[in-house]
């Protein structure tokens, strides 16, 4: 039980990277974004590819670290075309207009994915090493550990932007009234590219580091992955990226104890399922989220 | 207030998928036909069926220098077939069509998209038959796809050819013709392999969550017992998942010496590399329509070391399958041929012996007759022996190893062991 504790922390660890790339673009712009996963999916895949097949041109083929350097650059860019022409034109509309088009966004990705790089799944080799360290009878191999380590570090630095910096002042007086934080100020657009190119970053990483994890990534996967990061956002609270993350890692823990605990397949997603309805018919704002922020 | 309502049910909405993952895909289990015991292939033979048609039949989709073949192939949605598969078979048709054709006519193709999806492909089936008019239909889904399909056409009276074979193919599907080994028998031949031939006494079976593949594992579990193995470790997996720790590590504790994992490619591979990961490697197993096809060695290149699979069809790796490697890369430009393709081919030359033997007089129940009487050893898969009230043709199969990152034939085509 303890190792499968361990093991769903790490699982955890990823949904989370996820889950404050979500948050942080739903506080500075009020905007669900459905696209994260899939996003970090296509930058992965470019650099899966270029590890494969070298770099169109050059034809060098790029080691498997660089591969996560990739997916980490390329999901960068696609979240600021994104946001700049697909997100931002519908900012001052209902939020379910941004919504819906953020899962336009994921699934015109996902179809992308399988028309550039096949339906078949890549094989991904770690881009961390092949080390395993045993945890409490838990064999962690590096993809879960380092993306464990980088959500402490994710965590540890968003903390001292909100709570040391100016732009971090200014990217809450966005979220809070974008109008006023104008007349403050704060260059609220850069705010907006900021959240975005973040967030793309850590869709990024979060693809890289699961997809090696769980051996391999096909279209679609992170689309998967990206409504369990959703699920811990909105259970940890939607504007609270510490509540991000321990909603992302409480998902986690969850579907690995329940599906190790029950044998038939989905009684996983089923828990973790019931425990989102649960938050959001007891506690709509989250463990950790703002009375009326959501 | 009204906003953070609309934001939680945007959010619970956004959710939803989780369910479909959660509740998965049921389907009725058809029990038409009885059953055949675990490790009797010769009780098929004796299934019978309503009365057969005579005489030469309907001529939908023939002309005197055409026949037109409708394919049905899941091209698109959770369990896709890489578009190499089509290009086989038009490597195939091309190749015969370049040599006459039979009896003088060349022959097309129709290729539609099931989007794995049953009701989408009887929609497409209804295209064939009605609006393209096709002669025949080659249907290739998941199991349960393939079956609802089957059961249309066969309602509809078009001959089919179903390259993957249920289990207790129903009798009254008299129209309905399976390429492969029949799932129950397969079942009960692992577990014999596993126990006789490699002596092993600890086997693990890991299926996906339908209803269609109860029977191959029941058979699989009844055939160890009686063979005085044990089964350590049984378990259902969905096949769209992705995270396998769970298994992995319930796989580890049961210390399988083999594992069937039955099921696609992609979860296959999965469960071996997080098996990997966790320090297990047992000897893997597929079912070649499921995953024995180099391309998943792509995806579990260290952890699939040693695997062994059943296939209908023979590996690239046979000299016997260069015939279809050239005409594949004549075809496509020099492309590199892959065992996708040769399933196309393979299952091309099939439905050609049938349109040889039917003769000049083509119709939809000469066919019919023929392919029911066919006893046919394609170059590159099991020999076929239908015969009356058999429509399952090849209870036979190649037992394939790993060897370098591709499948090698360990024995050829078999039903023994």
């Amino acid at each position: 039980m303890l190792a499968r504790l361990i093991t769903g922390l790490t699982s955890g660890a990823g949904y989370a990277l996820v889950a404050v790339g979500v948050v942080l673009v739903f506080r500075s712009m009020r905007v669900l974004s459905l696209a994260q996963g899939e996003i970090g999916a296509f930058g992965f895949f470019v650099g899966l590819r270029w590890a494969d097949r070298g770099i169109p041109g050059v034809r060098w083929h790029i080691s498997p670290l660089l591969t996560l350097v990739v997916a980490v650059v390329v999901s960068m860019l696609v979240a600021l075309v994104v946001e700049r022409f697909v997100v931002r034109p519908l900012a001052s509309r209902p939020p379910i207009d941004a919504l819906i088009a953020t899962l336009g966004v994921a699934l015109f990705l996902a179809l992308l994915e399988k028309e550039m790089f096949g339906t078949a799944a890549q094989f991904a080799p770690s881009p961390v090493g092949a080390w395993k360290i045993e945890v409490f009878d838990a064999t962690l191999t590096a993809p879960r550990v380092v993306a464990f380590v980088v959500l402490v570090v994710v965590a540890v630095l968003t903390w001292a932007l909100f709570t040391r910096t100016r732009f971090g002042l200014g990217v809450l007086a966005t979220a809070g009234d974008p109008a006023v934080a104008r007349v403050l100020g704060v260059r609220v657009r850069r705010v907006y590219r900021f959240a975005w190119i973040v967030a793309g970053a850590l869709a990024g990483l979060a693809a890289a580091l699961l997809g090696a994890a769980f051996g391999g990534i096909a279209p679609f996967d992170m689309t998967r992955f990206g409504l369990r990061a959703l699920a811990g956002a909105v259970i940890g609270g939607l504007d609270s990226i510490p509540g991000a993350i321990v909603g992302s890692l409480a998902v986690g823990v969850l579907e690995s104890v329940v599906g190790g605990t029950f044998e038939e397949p989905g009684t996983a997603e089923l828990a973790v399922l019931v425990l989102v309805l649960g938050t959001l018919l007891v506690r709509p704002r989250g463990l950790l989220g703002t009375e009326g922020a959501t | 207030m009204v906003f953070r309502r609309r934001t939680a049910i945007l959010g619970l909405l956004a959710l939803l998928p989780l369910v479909g993952g959660a509740c998965g895909e049921r389907f009725e289990e058809d029990d038409a036909t009885g059953g055949l015991g675990p490790g009797a292939p010769e009780a098929s033979a004796t299934t019978t069926g309503p009365a057969l048609p005579s005489g030469r039949g309907r001529t939908n989709g023939v002309t005197d220098d055409e026949i037109k073949i409708g394919y049905l192939l899941p091209l698109t949605g959770a369990a896709p077939v890489p578009s190499r598969f089509d290009k086989g078979v038009t490597a195939y048709w091309d190749y015969v069509n370049a040599r006459g054709g039979i009896h003088g006519r060349q022959v097309t193709v129709v290729v539609e998209d099931t989007e794995s999806q049953a009701e989408i492909g009887k929609d497409k089936a209804k295209k064939l038959v009605e609006d393209d008019e096709v002669f025949a239909v080659v249907v290739l889904d998941r199991l349960e796809n393939q079956d609802a399909i089957g059961q249309y056409l066969n309602d509809l009276e078009v001959p089919t050819i179903s390259i993957q074979t249920p289990a207790d193919l129903p009798a009254d599907q008299i129209w309905n013709f399976g390429v492969t080994i029949d799932h129950r028998v397969q079942g009960a031949l692992v577990a014999d392999y596993l126990v006789r031939d490699l002596g092993l006494s600890r086997l693990g079976v890991i299926h996906e969550n339908t209803p269609a593949l109860d029977p191959g594992v029941e058979a699989f579990e009844a055939e160890a017992r009686e063979l005085g193995a044990d089964v350590v470790i049984s378990r259902s997996i969905e096949g769209q998942a992705a995270d396998f720790l769970n298994e992995a590590l319930a796989l580890s504790e049961s210390r399988a010496e083999a594992v069937w994992l039955y099921m696609a490619p992609l979860p296959a591979a999965r469960i071996a590399n997080q098996s990997n990961d966790a320090g297990f490697h047992p000897i893997w197993f597929a079912n070649s329509i499921s995953w024995a096809f180099d391309l998943t060695f792509l995806v579990g290149p260290e952890s699939l070391e040693g695997a062994r699979a059943f296939s209908p069809w023979l590996p690239l790796s046979d000299p016997r399958t260069n015939e279809y490697q050239e005409q594949y890369r004549a075809n496509n430009d020099g492309e590199t041929p892959d065992d996708l393709g040769l399933v196309g081919w393979g299952v091309g030359q099939i439905v050609a012996a049938g349109l040889e033997a039917a003769g000049p007089d083509l119709g939809q129940n000469s066919f019919r007759d023929a392919m029911q009487h066919l006893r046919f050893a394609p170059d590159v898969w099991a020999p076929l022996d239908f015969d009356d009230g058999v429509r399952q043709g090849a209870n036979r199969i190649a037992v394939l190893a790993e060897e370098d990152g591709r499948w090698v034939v360990e024995r050829d085509f078999t039903s023994e062991f």
